[in-house]
């Protein structure tokens, strides 16, 4: 009896408690996967560091101070959770139709754009909501730089540009619709606007403005639907996935490399010195050197890698 | 309801039933053969384009090859590379209506071809269609699509709905119209016979139905006739009886009226009239106790009281009593004879064929008598060699009222009843009489009655 009763409150313990393996190491990326809704924990040589399955479908994510707060579309609620123990640290009220989130390390706020309102939501660290400031038609991709949220409205012709003090729109941005994807090249003081295309076109250009005259300089063609980007050391990476192709820009704009992608990505993030990609279709992640994108090495995945979050190491 | 609308209604349902059974048929065999077998040319058509698609892009050669494909096939058929139009962009929000949809670009990634029948937005009707995957490794490059707009069965004949619809009417038309006379035609014969039966019941005896036919109405038709011809035939034999019956009477009464008559007025010898009127009293009196029994036997009132009778002691005394009036018997008896029988009665049936035989004999000629068992039967057979009758005339001289020679009637002294009331008791005892006779040879009676066996038990 007293092993049955034991067992039993193991048992709920274990329902209670979700807790998930831990990532114990400083430098990975997390590849989060929507057809089979799950986190895997990956290090630059490809290894599988950890692998988290949910319950819920979560769209979405932001990875802060050894935490990622995760976020679905059709969901109400964000849940935080601890990577370096696994375990769930809260759960968020947030507004239903998130669509995109990012962490502003400076007021140390998560903005979340929301698609029903066609605004973003600011909340404390503690899930409270602070500030709410309307953009635009779909706000979805967002990215923070230098006390700046630059914010995409999907279903819009206009980016927002937020002060993240004032949580006021200082400026907008001139930019086609269906736009998606998001980069700043910090040696050209650039701002790089992918997307999708409008209609039954298919976008292949990829849109440059100046972040000082917030004018568009430049266009660089990336067929087709360039939609993800990842930047370091002046070069930008391009993940194209209407064509399952990666580009390498050079500082000046020019391709530097060029590689078929895994089938229909949706993603490019660097780590380390590595470029990876995951394939939505193919659900496999491709490692890359940087620059010239000589292929490395790929792997397996859990199905529909959707977006990638890299930590840094210290 | 007649008998006439309910068969016409059962008719008119069946005739619904079949023409909706009809169209329903025509429809599954159309959805069943027709889509399926197109579905199979479809899969086939789509699987030898996808044949020359080697990997990599799209180029403009295949998207060529499909499009003259698709000039010279009875199929629409196009390629497409566009990763707009195959959902490559789910999970995000599309914000046009895509070619294919999330889970059937999850099933193309898998190699598995998709066929569909339905509504096509895309194309604003009815389609039947097959999306052929173009792969290369887990990249969906493209597809074959080939669809056929599937003419809904009522779609084909729409431009021909008039023509169907007047068609549907008039066989319905037709074919009610051939119902309502067959349904006539089928109860013509119960119709005449209700109307027959009618005036039957209102005393026309001659009513008849027709009875052609050699199904179950011309039997039931011939069954009536034979009954109407009964009632007729007892019909006419009571007004016969009626008559003879009235005749009979007035012939001994004119009689007494007349020698009464003469005998008050003191004409002729009175002693002579009295003799007559008292002759013609006897006569009417037999002639109503004939008749009187008769009627009796008729109307199964008469109790038999049955007792074992040894009928040669019957048969002497009978002709003990005949004797006076005939003197030439010869008698072959058997003795042993023992009948369960009403003693009265069956004295009755030999008096009466004896008297016939008697007085239809010659003096001097011989009257046979035999009395012998044959098996269970025991027959009495009575032979004489006198008038006799023709043979056309033996089977209705059990008739009543009935006398071969009619002139000869009251001369001759019968009431004319004998021989029916002989047939009534003979068949009361289960037996038979049987008469063969030939004009100027003799008449032979035979009457066969159960024999007695021992223990008492007839057989």
């Amino acid at each position: 009896m007293k092993k049955f009763i034991l067992a039993a409150l193991l048992l709920l313990a274990g329902c209670s408690q979700a807790s998930f393996e831990p990532v114990r190491i400083d430098e990975y990326a997390a590849i989060l996967t929507v057809q089979e809704p799950g986190i895997t924990f990956i290090d630059s040589d490809g290894a599988v560091l950890a692998e988290w399955a949910f319950d819920e479908r979560y769209t979405g994510g932001v990875l802060f101070d050894e935490t990622i707060l995760l976020y679905g579309t059709e969901l109400d609620h964000a849940v935080l959770y601890s990577t370096k123990t696994g375990k769930k640290l809260a759960v968020w009220t947030v507004p239903s139709g998130i669509t995109g989130a990012a962490f502003i390390n400076e007021t140390k706020e998560v903005a979340f754009s929301v698609k029903k309102d066609g605004a973003v939501h600011f909340f404390n660290r503690e899930g409270q909501e602070t500030e709410k400031t309307q953009t635009g038609r779909y706000p979805m991709t967002m990215l923070e730089h230098k006390e700046k949220l630059y914010i995409i409205n999907y279903q819009d012709t206009v980016l927002s540009e937020i002060n993240i003090y004032s949580h006021k729109v200082d400026r907008e941005f001139a930019i086609p619709t269906s736009s998606a994807g998001l980069a700043v090249n910090e040696a050209t003081e650039e701002l790089w606007v992918g997307g999708h295309g409008y209609g039954a076109e298919a976008s292949e250009t990829i849109h440059v403005y100046s972040l000082q005259t917030g004018s568009l300089t430049a266009t660089v063609s990336a067929p087709i639907m360039p939609i993800a980007f990842a930047e370091k050391d002046g070069y930008v990476y391009t993940a194209s996935h209407g064509s399952n192709k990666l580009y390498a820009f050079n500082p000046e704009r020019k391709s530097a490399a060029e590689i078929e992608a895994p089938a229909n990505p949706f993603s490019i993030a660097v780590l380390g010195d590595r470029v990876i990609s995951a394939g939505y279709d193919s659900s496999m992640v491709s490692f890359y050197k940087e620059k010239t994108l000589g292929k490395i090495k790929t792997v397996p995945i859990r199905k529909g890698p959707f977006m990638i979050f890299v930590k840094e190491g210290e | 309801m007649t008998f006439g609308k309910k068969l016409w209604m059962t008719l008119f349902i069946f005739i619904v039933i079949s023409v909706g059974a009809a169209f329903g048929l025509a429809y599954l065999l159309y959805e069943k053969l027709y889509v399926e077998s197109i579905k199979t040319e479809l899969a086939e058509a789509a699987g030898n384009l996808a044949n020359d698609y080697e990997g990599g892009d799209l180029d403009s050669a295949f998207v060529d090859q499909v499009n003259w494909f698709s000039e010279k096939s009875p199929f629409e058929a196009f390629a497409v590379h566009n990763p707009r139009e195959l959902a490559a962009c789910i999970p995000y929000e599309a914000d046009y209506e895509t070619l294919i949809g999330p889970e059937e670009r999850a099933q193309l990634l898998e190699n598995k071809m998709i066929e569909e029948t339905g509504y096509s937005e895309r194309f604003d009707r009815q389609i039947i269609s097959v999306i052929y995957p173009l792969l290369d490794e887990k990249q969906l490059n493209g597809i074959i699509y080939l669809y056929v707009p599937l003419e809904r069965i009522d779609e084909l004949v729409s431009s021909l709905v008039m023509f169907w619809a007047a068609g549907a009417v008039l066989l319905m038309a037709l074919l009610l119209y051939g119902g309502l006379k067959w349904t006539d035609y089928v109860i013509k014969p119960l119709e005449n016979m209700k109307n027959a039966a009618v005036r039957l019941s209102k005393g026309d005896y001659k009513a008849r139905v027709p009875a052609d036919s050699e199904d179950e109405f011309g039997q039931l038709a011939r069954t009536f006739n034979e009954m109407a011809d009964a009632i007729e035939q007892e019909d006419e034999q009571r007004k016969t009886f009626i008559a003879t019956v009235s005749h009979e009477l007035r012939t001994p009464l004119s009689y007494i009226k007349g020698y009464s008559e003469a005998a008050i007025n003191g004409i002729g010898n009175q002693k002579k009239q009295l003799s007559i009127i008292h002759r013609e009293a006897i006569r009417m009196e037999r002639l109503v106790n004939d008749l009187l029994e008769l009627i009796r036997l008729d109307s199964g009132k008469m109790n038999m009281e049955k007792t074992f009778i040894p009928l040669a002691d019957l048969v002497y005394r009978t002709v003990d009593i005949f004797r006076l009036k005939h003197d030439h018997f010869q008698l072959d008896v058997d003795e042993e004879t023992i009948v369960n029988g009403d003693e009265g009665r069956l004295s009755q049936v030999m008096t009466n064929i004896l008297d016939n035989a008697v007085r239809y004999s010659k003096k001097k000629t011989p009257i046979y008598i035999t009395l012998k068992r044959e098996k269970n039967m025991i027959k009495w057979i009575v032979r004489d060699t006198g008038a006799g009758m023709p043979e056309n005339e033996i089977p209705k001289i059990t008739n009543q009222f009935y006398r071969i020679n009619k002139a000869r009637t009251r001369h001759d002294g019968g009431s004319g009843l004998g021989l029916s009331i002989v047939k009534q008791i003979v068949e009361r005892h289960d037996g038979k009489l049987m008469i063969e006779s030939e004009a100027g040879v003799g008449t032979t009676v035979t009457v066969i009655l159960p024999a007695l066996i021992e223990g008492g038990e007839e057989k």
